[in-house]
């Protein structure tokens, strides 16, 4: 039995880091706050940043990145039809 | 007793064509079924997942098509929501999702059962927290008059969440299961492991697109 060894990769947590720093980052720079980005600007790039994250949960959590290409091309097409339609549509108003 | 024999193949019982004799249990050198290894689970709730998401991403749209044509309606509805406790719940999910990497990568590296319920423990304990956050804002929406028959905001708000918190309250019920499992160890279990870990990120990244959706774009 190995038990050696760290229970998380360096990788693995600096992507859980840097999704959490988005996640405030989102949060504090949002649309509504009137921070840096003009309202509908700001709604595209919050939906965009929320579509990467979900990107990352995939690839490295998930293992997608290590999947048969049927399953990373099933969830690739969910993630840049639904992706793309809800930017679209949050920059509209 | 749930045995192997008596789960669906996908979450880590027998193939339809083995023979219960072929099983083994602790150890057993048996034949795995031929599923892909390098799937994240077993194809079958790969399926059902893709589904899920499909129905999730319409739900999206839902609420961006009702922003389109309410917008005042939706703005204002949002803005009863507290962006701080949606994001906290938002970070506690990503840990959550974080300890569950942590407890695959143990089970799959020969950690002992101790090791991988305890980490699996720690995704209960975010849930927990997940569930209060989630019912304390149920209730000062509710508190303040604002109900799912409000506003088409606050049916998709309702709605939405609501599907979400219960995907996540059977997602704790699979971790609760496999804490119990566990003590049972087989190789065989890796599968199992796996699927239980893709439906519990698939509930996390469901939890990202809502924060960004419900408690942010549609408050602007």
């Amino acid at each position: 039995m190995r038990t050696a060894g760290p229970l998380l990769g360096r990788r693995t947590t600096l992507v859980w880091a840097a999704l959490v720093a988005a996640t405030a980052l989102s949060w504090w720079l949002g649309p509504g706050r009137g921070l840096l980005l003009p309202t509908r600007v700001a709604a595209g790039v919050v939906l965009l940043v929320a579509w990467v994250k979900v990107w990352f949960v995939g690839a490295e959590f998930m293992e997608l990145r290590a999947a048969p290409p049927w399953l990373r091309r099933g969830v690739a097409t969910w993630l840049t039809v639904v992706g793309a339609t809800t930017v679209v549509l949050a920059i509209l108003v | 007793m749930t045995t192997d024999a008596d789960l669906p193949h996908f979450l880590g019982g027998p193939p339809e064509h083995a023979a219960v004799d072929d099983l083994g249990d602790v150890g057993d050198p048996a034949p795995r079924p031929p599923s892909d290894p390098r799937v994240p689970g077993e194809p079958g709730l790969w399926v059902f997942l893709l589904g899920d998401l499909t129905v999730f991403g319409a739900f999206f749209v839902g609420v961006l098509v009702s922003r389109l044509r309410e917008p005042e309606v939706v703005r204002e509805s949002a803005a009863h929501l507290r962006p701080a406790l949606g994001a906290l719940n938002t970070v506690v999910l990503l840990t959550s999702s974080l300890l569950m990497v942590a407890a695959v990568g143990a089970h799959r590296s020969g950690r002992s059962a101790a090791v991988v319920r305890r980490l699996l423990l720690g995704v209960l304990a975010c849930t927990v927290v997940f569930a209060a956050v989630k019912v304390g804002e149920y209730a000062h929406l509710l508190g303040a008059g604002l109900e799912p028959t409000t506003t088409v905001f606050f049916t998709l708000y309702f709605v939405l969440t609501g599907i979400h918190l219960l995907h996540l309250v059977v997602g704790a019920g699979l971790v609760l299961a496999l804490t119990r499992l566990l003590s049972r160890s087989s190789r065989r279990r890796v599968a199992l492991v796996r699927g239980v870990a893709s439906y519990w990120h698939m509930v996390d990244l469901l939890r990202i697109v809502l924060f960004g959706l419900l408690y942010l774009v549609a408050a602007s």
